[in-house]
């Protein structure tokens, strides 16, 4: 999964390296609308649906943060 | 919760007060417009945003260690019904460097210290502030409608006319009758009976945004039908190169009565040497509309129906607004769209 989403974010945000950095939204690389771009990206890719509450700093500093959030959102989803 | 630590370890989010004006100001000026009407104007500011307790209708986020002010998130309120307080946002703006999402944070915190009903979205950036609204917090999006009823003259300054519409007014039963003050009105109509409108405008809010504001002249009416006022809406008569347009800014009440009054509006169009009247508006029932004579702007319409008078340009403006709720009316006077620059 982390190469698949790397693929899609290297090519949807060309301009940020995910995996230069543990702290992408703290230190201003991933900006706001970057981070509607990866919303969009991920949410078809994978059939989630991004809950406002996990849309923190935490969940979107890495792209290993970004991998768990997508996975527990796929959990989410299961579930439902 | 685990969200709201990252933000607050980095920033002071909080509501502003009397305090915090001078700084706000200085923000507005540095980050949004040098010369701002709300950077240069203390008493037009308070008179948007500070309520009579002294707090002041901002969300700001300070820098803990830079101690600067970093972001804000404004908001005006359309009634001070406690229960039924719906709010539009007004003046959303983070300084670049910051926190991703710290706008977003804002607004989040905006919904809980304004302890609104419902937080509404007007005239709000297409390319920046609507994308994050439909995607992070998914509110519904959306372009309001202009619509506008021509006088009868061939030769037009303000607005630019290749295509006359064909709309012909209905000659309903309504009567028009003018509020010159705002215990009038609560005399003839009951604005508490709108409760369950989205947003529910109070007599604080009318007289505070119509009978009292600062620099504008509004008309406040009702529509009579059979005795009984069905509902209230406001008209602005603008000024630009020596010829007038009225613009429609707020309707509250009965839709159906809109359609029964467009014989007045063709008076008014004779008496009061107006090019047209126009009305921003959406959730309105367009039946009603077409029915008092008036046409909506069409997509890449030819004709022009200007919006910004001061200064004065001479093109289509598209009002994006965003909601969660349904059903709102959106009017062209709610939040800060009226507004002196």
């Amino acid at each position: 999964m982390k190469e698949r989403i790397l693929e899609i974010l290297g090519s949807a945000l060309p301009h940020i390296d995910f995996e230069a950095s543990d702290s992408l939204v703290d230190d201003g690389l991933l900006d706001s609308l970057s981070i509607v771009t990866l919303i969009s990206e991920l949410s078809m890719e994978y059939d989630v649906i991004f809950d406002l509450n996990e849309l923190t700093p935490e969940n979107l500093n890495s792209i290993d943060a970004i991998v768990k959030t997508i996975q527990k959102l796929q959990e989410i989803r299961k579930g439902m | 919760m685990a969200n709201l630590s990252a933000y607050d370890a980095r920033y002071e989010i909080r509501l502003a007060c009397e305090d915090d004006i001078e700084m706000i100001m200085n923000f507005i000026d540095a980050e949004w417009k040098k010369g701002h009407i709300l950077a240069t104007n203390r008493a037009f500011f308070e008179y948007e945003f500070k309520e009579e307790d002294g707090s002041v209708n901002i969300v700001i986020a300070i820098d803990r260690d830079k101690k600067t002010m970093e972001g804000m998130a404004g908001f005006l309120k359309a009634s001070h019904d406690p229960e039924n307080m719906d709010i539009w946002g007004a003046m959303w703006k983070v300084r670049p460097g910051n926190m991703a999402l710290l706008g977003i944070e804002l607004i989040k915190r905006r919904e809980v210290y304004s302890g609104c009903r419902h937080d509404i979205g007007i005239g709000d950036n297409p390319n920046t502030a609507v994308p994050l609204f439909k995607t992070i917090m998914r509110r519904q999006a959306g372009k309001m409608n202009q619509y506008y009823r021509l006088a009868d003259t061939d030769f037009f300054e303000i607005a630019k006319i290749v295509n006359r519409p064909l709309e012909t007014a209905f000659c309903g039963n309504g009567k028009v009758i003018d509020f010159l003050s705002i215990d009038e009105l609560n005399r003839r109509y009951d604005l508490s009976q709108n409760k369950n409108c989205i947003p529910y405008k109070d007599a604080w809010y009318i007289e505070h945004r119509f009978f009292n504001h600062m620099i504008y002249s509004y008309n406040v009416h009702g529509i009579e039908i059979d005795g009984i006022i069905e509902a209230v809406f406001v008209t602005r008569r603008q000024y630009v190169n020596g010829k007038y347009v009225l613009r429609i800014v707020d309707y509250i009440g009965s839709q159906f009565a809109f359609g029964e009054i467009g014989e007045f509006w063709g008076e008014v169009l004779k008496a009061s040497d107006c090019e047209y009247i126009d009305f921003y508006t959406l959730g309105f029932d367009e039946e009603y509309l077409k029915k008092a004579g008036f046409t909506r702007r069409k997509e890449d319409d030819e004709n022009i129906i200007p919006n910004y008078f001061s200064p004065f340009v001479k093109e289509n403006i598209d009002i994006w607004v965003t909601t969660s709720v349904h059903n709102t009316l959106f009017c062209k006077a709610d939040g800060d769209q009226d507004r002196p620059n």
